[in-house]
């Protein structure tokens, strides 16, 4: 009974598992670099437009790697800036007081480390 | 990286009760990463220095996230390349990538990344074989990219 359950658990892995990290890991980027929203849609209310121009005025000011960037990356790097910022949350810990700019900075260094990928 | 959600900002270095001494930063495998903004802003605004805390931990965070490259088939070539670095970094007084990298294989990755992006030239003029692997494995080419630009 035991070694049938284990063969089956691994065929499970073999044939279904392992290859579908594989094919994540391989797929992982081509779309992503396209220019113009991928994975996600902005709203278009005022609150989230002010919240972008904020992203990106400090992206302009604060992170140089975004100017190297071409037009349309700029959009692609301040949308995955927008996108990464909204889905951490940020802890400020013993008295540290949390700021945007802080925020930003570190969302658009995960958005850089992870500019190929197409999930980040 | 979805894994990874929680971000922790501390306004300098802090103690962390699993090494049991004062870090920078610190990745944990539940989610969590650990950040000195002190330390953080230091290799921010130094911008090739190959310091940079942020892009250390985001490297680390990236390698738990995918379960340690143990099935992304450019690993096995950089881990070949990287433990060859390490042995380079423990055996000779001078060396490209700085001296913790020869931790282990986890922190070698980690101070690759940081030097990928801080020092991308140097690091293909230096190593090219282990630069082009580090580009398979983050699908990117920061020099061709500087290229690309320096013609426009
Ligand atoms: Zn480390």
């Amino acid at each position: 009974m035991a070694p049938a359950f284990i063969i089956i658990i691994a065929l499970i892995f073999y044939f279904f598992v392992f290859p579908d990290m594989y094919a994540r890991w391989k797929n992982r980027i081509k779309h992503g670099r396209k220019p113009g929203l991928s994975s996600y849609e902005l709203d278009e209310d005022v609150s989230n437009a002010q919240y972008l121009a904020d992203i990106v005025n400090t992206l302009k000011t604060r992170f140089p790697w975004y100017q190297k960037l071409t037009t349309a990356e700029k959009y692609e790097f301040a949308n995955r800036t927008y996108y990464i910022r909204k889905s951490k949350t940020f802890h400020g810990m013993e008295d540290f007081v949390l700021e945007d700019k802080h925020e930003i900075i570190l969302s658009a260094t995960l958005a850089a480390h992870l500019w190929s990928e197409e999930k980040f | 990286m979805p894994s990874f959600e929680l971000i922790h900002i501390y306004p300098s270095t802090f103690h962390s009760k699993l090494l049991e001494q004062e870090v920078k930063g610190l990745t944990l495998g539940n989610g969590r990463i650990f950040i000195s903004w002190q330390h953080f802003e230091e290799g921010h605004e130094d911008d090739d220095d190959k310091l940079h805390v942020g892009l250390h931990e985001f490297a680390h965070a990236m390698m738990i996230e995918y379960q340690h490259f143990q099935y992304v088939s450019p690993w096995k070539k950089w881990r070949y390349i990287g433990e060859r670095m390490m042995t380079e970094i423990r055996t000779q007084e001078t060396h490209f990538f700085r001296k913790y990298g020869a931790t282990n294989i986890h922190e070698m990755w980690a101070v690759t990344v940081e030097t990928f992006f801080e020092q991308p030239k140097e690091f293909r003029t230096q190593h090219p074989d282990f630069y082009y692997a580090t580009v398979a494995m983050l699908n990117q080419d920061p020099c061709a990219r500087m290229e690309i630009l320096e013609t426009i």
